[in-house]
């Protein structure tokens, strides 16, 4: 796995020098699970550096690696040619890598200035003067003596960058920056980027946005899957090569999972007669709007009309607003608009009036959105209909052990017994449980926030067989997802989700994994 | 396919040996302590069996220990669970002797002043004052903390100050019972007392409390607001995306808090001392406090914790005056318990790791 | 009005000591709430040392010492082993409370109550304790505010996980802030008997270890609203003794309840300016290191 070059120690722009960075053979596992299946990354001195890849990429992971924040199971780095040891942050900041996470670490109360010198020796050092003189030549504009907490995301980016320069690093790795940022921040952001190569330090920017991997890298990476894709400069690529290479092969053969949901191999109990959605608009979706604290909204303008029976799937990378979404279409988040359940107005009610009404949200993070660990199958199934089922205010647990042995059966949850606490569970049978609760009251709407996530395939089976089960009774069903073959494979209608808007309609059998790729990454917008 | 029926619950054996599994830790900690506690006696000079004897038997010897525990053991069953209730949506409502207080202030002003009535009428009249007063003293602090998000433990420990000095102004100008020495008030009218049973007297208010354990009890397992306080306390994330009302949840405990500490303030007016006087709450709330925390939460082993603490309490003198051992070791041992019971789960949580580890490693070989 | 304001200043002392403890250690994260037990050991302890030793200062060490040993071993208990902060607190609160009893009990025992010496008055009447609380107060604002240690400890109570990312070592951190907070509330205790009764009674802490609690929250948990807040307290307290002798047209009660009216009051108003540290309480789990 070499970077393309014409021969080792040459650059393809010609130059000679040796690479600022250079990770090889990288690998880190997280038990069963391969995040980074030997990896080579290298960037050059006064480079940006694109590293792209989508959901599960292993970008982020390898970046991680470089800051401390992760060991490594195997691998080497080399910062200017010299092996460095790098077992935590600080080793990293001594070793000239500065990184700009996607949540930032700052303390809200303290000023620009004392963010920027937190950790560092003051003394004899005159951190305002350093701080404005680093604001000025890279362009980075701040008030030092503003507390953070009351500045916009743009501006707090800006902190962090100078927390890494101010530190003296060489190479300044940025994940995800421009989020959250407005058209005006990510121009600002890219000039400052172009001013801080200029000055000899180089840039990587962990993104999945092709557009602007166009507009200030140099050079790109793309990872898939833990592995190591392809590099290239960007005079030669385009931006629809990018997407492709980032999607990679979604819906060719050899994947059990796709070939199951697709009817081409019968498996388990289910049926899989693909129902077709009937004709009345059960969902209306208007001007959905979910807004930030300062930036851009998290969730802007959604307009949706779904019908009896329909299942949408929406597909983006992660971080574009889905968890929002999700939360916003099914009432556990407060927001904006119109949302309307066969012609009742849902938005701005308390979240258990959706649940009265037949909305049912089966979260992404199952631990901490959706059961009581401590808490045992029984009473995990009776969440969220304990105050419907209660007569005089108390509830009938022989009818609920009942219910739920009778669940456990029929959604096969392997357990000793219905009293087993639900954080013992495996994440499947977890998965089953929540399952067993969004079915058991007959949903009108429901939504699936990466449903098959860390399951095996026969859970993954069970899981599309229930979603279509419920569509084939008349209910809507959402499924927002960040894997492609599973958006593809069970949406009557597919869209994305970027930046917190909807964009894209695609019916099922004409969904071209390509153009959603292009979609997701921002190229066609 | 076939597939085994999966029970319901777990069998009675099964039950049994869990039950019997989660104790070990705690009787363990237990004796732990008794044991760190023997040898601080010893250390003083003293004889362990006999102090340990004495302080556990004093209670049981003839029926004045048994009132005298009982006695105790009202007060502190009811502030423990008005520690305990809030904890459940993770409220500290450290504020028990100031409702504890206020209940005795609501019973007494009903007491003194309709003090002719008789007692089908006065005697229900003085309990419920009690409770509501105890409602309002902790409804102040529930509102303070939902409405402008006050620090529940800063308000309900100042509010026990001011409960103080309200305690002094009836007891001192009020209704003064110039007769005694320091601040008491004058007593209550003979309907409000509590009726008594058995030689030596012991106020029915027990029986009061038995009642209001079981309820407790019963509305924490089965009542869809005790379903949704144990949620709340669970994973209070979770607990709002499935609809609950999270703020409300703590809102409603701490008043119920409330109501509970009002209610032994209540029943020590009306059925051990007839009058209000300086230094009513004792130390109830502290051992309250404690029996809430060594109860892990679990409203149904309140009152037998109570109990356990009233029996230490009541027979710390007796272990005293026997084996000269001070009363002072009755606090150290009750902290150590409440330590070594904490320190008891953190162990089981690590051994239960390192033998999900093990299993794990087992299973992949 | 100068004896009023003597008298004040005394009163202070303590409340102020115990609050600036709370205070210290909060800032780190860790919720200390065993006053009370912890003045209790350090008023026994100190009045013990310094009847045996004949030195007030001897004792306020000692004191400060016992202090001290709880605090680490809070700290340890909350930092390492991440144990519940409020019930450990609890536990040792009864701990510090019964030792405090036992020791008064194992060396006076029945004997004759003796009265230690007062601490020897240094400057207007006052003893250097008082001087040193205040000067102390002051320089903690300083340190606090103005050094690289100072900010590092805020930072700790803040968001740990952005002080571990720049190589702050927040569990050394912690272990010192609540050392040495424990410590300052064991000398609050300390200076109860040296100033006041002379001796140690098992009421002699009487509450204000839960106001100093209080204390901390209504100065914002920042040392110099800490010292003005223990003035006001204290103050409101001399002037309710004052009513009680001297008989004002308003029952002395409520002249008492006022400190603890006036604080709620205060907080309502200013609760958006009232900033509690934000992992006040919680526990750092550094596995979770991940970010973003």
């Amino acid at each position: 796995m070499n970077p393309s070059q014409a021969q080792p120690g040459t650059w393809a722009d010609g130059s000679t020098s040796a690479p600022l960075l250079a990770m090889h053979g990288i690998r880190k596992t997280f038990g069963p699970v391969v995040a980074l299946d030997g990896v080579d990354f290298t960037v050059a001195p006064r480079q940006v550096h694109g590293l792209l890849g989508g959901n599960g990429a292993g970008k982020t992971t390898l970046m991680n690696v470089l800051y401390g924040l992760y060991e490594p199971d195997a691998g080497r780095i080399e910062i200017d040619g010299r092996t460095v040891s790098v077992s935590s942050p600080r080793d990293a900041i001594a070793a000239g890598v500065g990184m700009v996470h996607q949540t930032f670490l700052q303390v809200d109360p303290f000023t620009v200035a004392e963010n920027v010198v937190l950790g560092t020796d003051t003394r004899g050092t005159r951190p305002k003067d350093r701080i404005a003189e680093l604001s000025e030549r890279f362009g980075l504009a701040v008030d030092p003596g503003a507390r953070v907490e009351t500045l916009p995301v743009g501006v707090r980016q800006r902190v962090e960058i100078l927390k890494a320069l101010y530190r003296g690093a060489k190479l300044l790795v940025l994940d995800e920056p421009t989020t959250n940022l407005t058209p005006q921040e990510v121009d600002d952001l890219f000039t400052s980027m172009r001013a801080i190569v200029d000055e000899g330090m180089s840039v990587v920017l962990i993104t999945h946005k092709i557009r602007e991997t166009m507009a200030v890298c140099d050079a790109m990476t793309v990872m898939r899957d833990g592995r190591w894709v392809t590099t290239v400069d960007k005079a030669d690529t385009s931006a629809d090569e990018l997407a492709a290479t980032m999607v990679g092969d979604a819906a060719r053969s050899g994947d059990a999972v796709v070939r199951v949901a697709l009817g081409e191999e019968a498996a388990g109990e289910a049926s899989l007669e693909i129902p077709q959605p009937g004709r009345g608009v059960r969902v209306r979706v208007s001007g959905l709007t979910v807004p930030a604290p300062s930036g851009p909204p998290l969730v802007d303008g959604v307009e949706l009309e779904l019908r009896q029976g329909e299942i949408l799937a929406v597909a983006g990378v992660a971080g574009n607003g889905q968890v929002e979404l999700a939360e916003a279409l099914t009432g556990a988040r407060p927001a904006k608009g119109s949302l309307t359940l066969d012609g009742a107005e849902l938005v701005g009610r308390r979240t258990a009036a959706w649940l009265d009404a037949g909305v049912v949200y089966v979260p992404e993070d199952r631990q901490r959105d959706g059961i009581l660990p401590g808490g045992d199958i029984t009473e995990n199934l009776v969440l969220g209909s304990h105050r419907s089922r209660a007569r005089l205010g108390l509830i009938d647990w022989r009818q609920a052990r009942e219910q739920a042995v009778r669940a456990i059966g029929e959604y096969n949850v392997k357990t000793p017994s219905a009293a087993t606490a639900c954080g013992q569970l495996s994440g499947g049978n977890i998965q089953r449980v929540i399952l067993a609760r969004a079915f058991a009251h007959d949903p009108k709407l429901l939504l699936l926030h990466n449903p098959t996530r860390g399951l095996d395939i026969a859970s993954t089976t069970f899981v599309y067989d229930r979603i279509r089960a419920a569509a084939a009774r008349g209910c809507v069903v959402i499924v927002v997802s960040e894997d492609l073959d599973e958006v593809i494979a069970l949406g009557d209608r597919v869209k994305v989700v970027y930046s917190g808007r909807l964009i894209g309609d695609f019916e099922r059998g004409y969904t071209d994994p390509y153009e959603l790729g292009r979609l997701m990454t921002g190229v066609a917008a | 396919m076939t597939q085994t029926l999966v029970a319901a619950r777990p069998t009675a054996q099964d039950r049994v040996r869990t039950l019997l599994g989660a104790a070990i830790p705690y009787v363990l900690a237990v004796i732990g302590a008794f044991l760190v506690v023997a040898v601080i006696v010893l250390a003083l000079g003293h004889n362990p069996l006999e102090a340990f004897r004495a302080v556990l038997t004093n209670s049981f010897r003839n029926e004045t220990g048994m009132v005298q525990t009982l006695k105790k053991w009202v007060p502190l069953t009811l502030l423990a669970l008005a520690f305990a209730i809030p904890l459940g949506a993770g409220r500290f409502n450290i504020g028990g002797e100031g409702q504890l207080i206020l209940g005795a202030v609501g019973s007494v002003a009903v007491g003194i002043t309709f003090s002719e009535l008789p007692q089908v009428v006065l005697l229900p009249l003085v309990l419920i004052s009690g409770v509501l007063a105890g409602v309002v003293w902790a409804g102040i602090a529930a509102w303070l903390m939902a409405q402008f998000k006050i620090n529940e433990i800063l308000s309900t420990v100042l509010l026990n100050f001011v409960s103080f000095e309200v305690l002094d102004y009836l007891a001192s100008v009020v209704w003064p019972d110039a007769g005694a020495g320091g601040a008491v008030t004058l007593p209550i009218g003979a309907g409000a007392e509590l009726p008594t049973i058995g030689r030596p007297p012991m106020h029915v208010g027990v029986l009061l409390v038995l009642l209001v354990s079981v309820v407790a009890a019963v509305l924490a397992r089965r009542s869809v607001g005790g379903f949704e306080l144990r949620a709340v306390g669970l994973n209070e994330r979770a607990a709002r995306v499935h609809g609950v009302r999270t703020g409300r949840v703590a809102v409603v405990s701490m008043v119920v808090g409330g109501a509970l500490g009002g209610l032994a303030g209540a029943i020590e007016v009306a059925g051990v001392h007839h009058r209000m006087l300086e230094g009513i709450q004792s130390n109830f709330l502290l051992l309250g406090i404690i029996i809430g925390l060594i109860a892990r939460g679990s409203l149904t082993a309140v009152p037998f914790v109570a109990f356990g603490i009233a029996v230490l309490e009541v027979g710390a003198g007796s272990m005293q005056r026997v084996s000269g051992t001070p009363v002072e070791t009755v606090l150290i041992l009750e902290g150590l318990i409440l330590l070594f019971l904490l320190m008891s789960d953190y162990v089981t949580a690590r051994l239960r790791v390192r033998a999900a580890r093990t299993s794990a490693k087992a299973a992949l070989a | 009005m100068s004896d009023f304001l003597a008298l004040t200043v005394t009163a202070m002392v303590p409340f102020l000591l115990v609050a600036q403890g709370t205070m210290l250690s909060g800032r780190s994260g860790i919720f200390n709430v065993s006053q009370e037990g912890l003045m209790l050991l350090g008023a026994s302890v100190g009045y013990l040392v310094s009847l045996q030793l004949g030195s007030n200062v001897v004792g306020l060490l000692a004191a400060a010492v016992a202090g001290a040993v709880f605090g680490a071993a809070l700290a340890w208990a909350t930092t390492y082993l991440r144990l519940d902060q409020f019930v450990v607190g609890l536990a040792l609160f009864f701990l510090a409370g019964g030792a405090a009893s036992l020791l008064y009990r194992i060396v006076v025992g029945d004997s004759d109550v003796k009265r230690i010496h007062p601490l020897p008055k240094v400057l207007f009447d006052q003893d250097l304790l008082v001087f040193l609380a205040i000067a102390f107060s002051l320089v903690l604002w300083w340190w606090l505010y103005r050094t690289d240690a100072g900010m590092r400890l805020r930072s700790v109570g803040e968001n740990p996980k952005a002080a571990d990312s720049l190589g702050i070592n927040v569990m050394r951190t912690r272990m010192l802030a609540g050392t040495v907070g424990a410590a300052l509330m064991a000398v609050g205790g300390a200076y109860l008997p040296m100033a006041f009764a002379g001796t140690y009674a098992d009421g002699v802490v009487a509450g204000r270890g839960w106001l100093a609690i209080a204390l901390a929250f209504f100065g914002g948990w920042r040392p110099q609203f800490i010292l003005l807040g223990s003035f006001f307290f204290a103050a409101m307290d001399v002037l309710a003794q004052r009513a009680q002798v001297s008989g004002i047209g308003l029952p002395h009660q409520f002249v008492s309840m006022l400190p603890y009216v006036a604080t709620l009051v205060v907080m309502v108003f200013a609760f958006r300016w009232a900033r509690v540290p934000q992992f006040l309480g919680r526990n750092y789990d550094r596995e979770s290191r991940i970010v973003g």
